[in-house]
């Protein structure tokens, strides 16, 4: 079988999704410093939308940006316990659950958000997708974390 | 429940947990996670060792307790 390329070992990759959720914080935070900028360009030219942004969907859009930066903070969390080894317990759960949350959450910002551009429902389908597959991943988790727990209180 | 009666034992035989831990081989802590019944399981090799180090039976040390749940 040939060798994948750009293949790195673990360590190395748990630290670069480390870094790169840590570098995902600042983004969130000029995104929502910069979200009248960015939605005064886009509106100049988004078809069929005239008139200013009415203030519900501005709770919307800020309300999915607070919940991402949830969400960015649950992976940098679960990625420090992979980094200490302690992914299989019950606080790695947590976070998985806090995401799926998460994903939820998006769901219903970019679903109202799609009543005024409907491309948004295609990325609400998709948050809500993600969703439920951390939702299962959360119950795998789980399990391993109960059966982690028997095997360290096997003497 | 299942009730470990490791301390009754020890004191009868004047053996330290450290010294049976070490004679047994395993950690101090995982004895002390026997001993104070928070464990979970227990080998049958690490059961044959405590018996024979103790120089006792299994139900020397092991005692079944209806849950009061």
């Amino acid at each position: 079988m040939p060798s994948i390329p750009l293949r790195v070992s673990r360590r190395a990759s748990t630290v670069i999704s480390y870094f790169l959720s840590l570098l995902l914080l600042p983004v969130l935070v000029l995104l929502a410093l910069f979200m009248p900028h960015i939605a005064d360009a886009y509106l100049r030219v988004a078809p069929n939308f005239s008139g200013p942004i009415p203030p519900s969907l501005w709770t919307a859009i800020y309300l999915a940006l607070a919940i991402a930066v949830i969400a960015d903070g649950a992976l940098l969390v679960l990625l420090r316990r992979v980094r200490r080894e302690a992914v299989f317990s019950a606080p790695s759960v947590d976070c998985l659950r806090i995401l799926s949350y998460a994903c939820f959450g998006e769901t219903l910002c970019f679903a109202f958000v799609g009543f005024f551009f409907p491309f948004s429902f295609a990325v609400s389908f998709a948050a809500c997708f993600i969703g439920m597959a951390m939702r299962v991943v959360k119950n795998v988790i789980e399990e391993a974390a109960a059966i982690k727990a028997e095997n360290d209180f096997t003497i | 429940m299942i009730i470990v009666n490791l301390d009754v034992m020890m004191a009868k035989r004047k053996i330290s947990l450290g010294e049976l831990a070490d004679r047994v081989g395993i950690t101090q802590a995982n004895l002390s996670i026997l001993k104070t019944n928070k464990a979970k399981a227990i080998r049958f090799s690490t059961l044959e060792a405590i018996c024979r180090e103790l120089d006792c039976q299994p139900a020397d040390i092991l005692e079944y307790s209806p849950d009061e749940s």
